[in-house]
């Protein structure tokens, strides 16, 4: 269940989820090592979101396995088997002796898995604080002030001393040029300077990795830069992120890594020149040359 | 000017005045604990209907909700009284003074339109704000309180200070379970000295001071809370 190599932050096997009948992932395997950006792009619609939120489990994979850290935090392997096992019995004549050895490696599988399963329900607020998430509409707590928006978490879930947790605070707006904002209230905002607060509110809990969902596409043009500029300083700090984006630029200057999704998979992933410079996939040729 | 003086003379001299007073107390107590009461309730109801994917327990609990709320906004208010003073708690053996059935039968029944509201105004919470809370590791409970309760609060609160000022003035009928509230105070006072037209003025005037005083409140409130904002 270990992960040796210890460069490895999070790995994704075969991961699918389903909204009802739509299949919006169909088996996404995916590896980020510490200190990776990864930037995502796709059409719209193709499980971009999805996949974020199942990384936090703002969503429920329905299978698949997800380790963060060496610690596998979900795995659900057993439904293939299953419906192996049932295919097999429709049929008049089976293998027994093939049959006996998928219901064992299923039973042993299912024990296996429910004991994931109970970690994880146990461990769910834990995992989430080691993974920071920064959404599209900023999502900022309107009822409180900046600092109490970003110092919030960190007092209630990491019991830092107010006075620590201020001071920190106020380092991180600093970081992004908003000290001056540390008493207003977010409706004052723009909505260039909401996203920067984001960032430093998911930043306060010291997590792992930051994942962004489109974090400048509710933006207006002209507020886009110095929310990206953040991002920039951020991933060249070292910082693990994932990043869904339309902002080409940002993937081909920032990234070292981009991916190309489609169809619920991970059509093409590459270093982001031979990303753009010499593209396979025929939809992601198709997409580069309506976004380019 | 004759009725003035009867009414004065039996409330000052031969002490209307204390019998007013506990009434008075009576009421804002009963108005008072039985809207904390159904404030509690309410959230607990509110929060526990809003559980996204509910298991066995929890649908069971959600069931037993249903029918509570409905149970006590089916049933008129006086008819709670009378059920629960009378059946009720003699039948379960509870021996409490009556101010405190009182508190209870208000907070019950305010609990069950509390309940409503509180769901109204947690709806109307961005569902961004759940996940924001969760996405930084806070729990479901934790969130609620500390993020959405907050904001969906500050949405109902001028539904919570009808409700409020539509307890105070139902609290009128609780002379059926022998309260003295500030009705039966006056009441008393009229029945008392067979002269009713000061008695129930003065009654009238002290419920309107009393529900004009809250709304002062409430707008006051309102107003700071939209300051906190800007
Ligand atoms: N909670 C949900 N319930 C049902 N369908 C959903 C839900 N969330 C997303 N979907 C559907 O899943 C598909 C992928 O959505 P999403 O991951 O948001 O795509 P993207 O972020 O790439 O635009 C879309 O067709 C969307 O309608
Ligand atoms: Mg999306």
């Amino acid at each position: 269940m270990k992960d040796n190599q210890n460069n490895v932050l999070l790995r994704v096997n075969d991961l699918h989820k389903k909204f009802g009948k739509l299949e919006v992932l169909q088996g996404v395997n995916l590896e980020v090592n510490k200190g990776d950006v990864v930037a995502i792009i796709g059409p719209s619609g193709c499980g971009k979101s999805t996949f974020l939120r199942c990384l936090n489990f703002l969503e429920t994979p329905n299978s698949g396995e997800i380790i963060f850290n060496g610690d596998t935090v979900f795995k659900n392997m057993r439904v293939y088997l299953k419906r192996n096992l049932r295919a097999m019995r429709a049929q008049k004549e089976y293998d027994k002796e093939l049959y006996a050895q998928i219901e064992a490696e299923y039973i042993s599988l299912k024990k296996e898995e429910k004991v994931i399963e109970k970690q994880m329900n146990k461990g769910i607020n834990l995992h989430r604080q080691k993974i920071g998430m920064v959404f599209q509409q900023f999502n900022l707590f309107p009822h409180l002030t900046i600092l109490q928006n970003i110092t919030l978490a960190p007092m209630q879930l990491k019991k830092l001393p107010k006075d620590q947790a201020n001071e920190m605070a106020m380092e991180l707006l600093k970081k992004v040029g908003l000290e001056d904002k540390a008493n207003a209230y977010p409706s004052t905002l723009s909505g260039g300077q909401k996203q920067r607060i984001a960032i430093v509110r998911a930043l306060a809990m010291e997590p792992e990795v930051l994942l962004f969902d489109e974090p400048t596409s509710a933006l207006d043009p002209e507020m886009v830069g110095e929310v990206l500029n953040v991002m920039t300083e951020l991933a060249k700090s070292g910082m693990t992120m994932i990043v869904v984006t339309h902002e080409m630029g940002f993937a081909k200057e920032v990234a070292n890594r981009v991916i190309f999704m489609n169809d619920g998979v991970i059509k093409e992933e590459n270093s982001p020149e031979e990303f753009f410079g010499n593209p396979k996939d025929e939809r992601l040729k198709e997409f580069l040359s309506k976004v380019l | 000017m004759k009725n003035i003086e009867i009414f004065i003379e039996h409330f000052i001299t031969y002490g209307g005045y204390k019998d007013y007073f506990k009434g008075l107390a009576n009421t804002a107590i009963i108005a008072v604990f039985g809207l904390l009461i159904g404030f509690v309730i309410g959230c607990i109801i509110a929060t526990v209907k809003i559980i996204p994917r509910k298991n066995v327990f929890f649908k069971i609990v959600d069931k037993i909700f249903d029918v509570y709320i409905a149970l006590f906004r089916g049933t008129p208010m006086v008819v709670q009284l009378l059920l629960m003073h009378f059946a009720l708690f003699p039948a379960i053996g509870l021996n409490i003074p009556s101010v405190a059935e009182a508190v209870i039968i208000f907070g019950l029944n305010s609990g069950a339109y509390m309940a409503e509201i509180l769901r109204g105004g947690i709806n109307a919470v961005d569902i961004g704000q759940m996940e924001a809370g969760r996405s930084l590791g806070f729990g479901f409970v934790q969130t609620m309180i500390r993020i959405i309760l907050p904001q969906a609060i500050k949405n109902i609160l001028p539904t919570l200070g009808n409700e409020f000022i539509a307890l105070i003035k139902e609290t009128s009928v609780v002379s059926f379970i022998a309260v003295l509230d500030l009705t039966k105070s006056l009441q008393n006072i009229a029945n008392s000295t067979y002269e009713y037209f000061v008695p129930y003025i003065v009654l009238a005037l002290t419920y309107l001071i009393l529900v004009l005083g809250i709304t002062a409140l409430i707008k006051l409130m309102e107003k700071r809370l939209a300051r906190n904002e800007r």
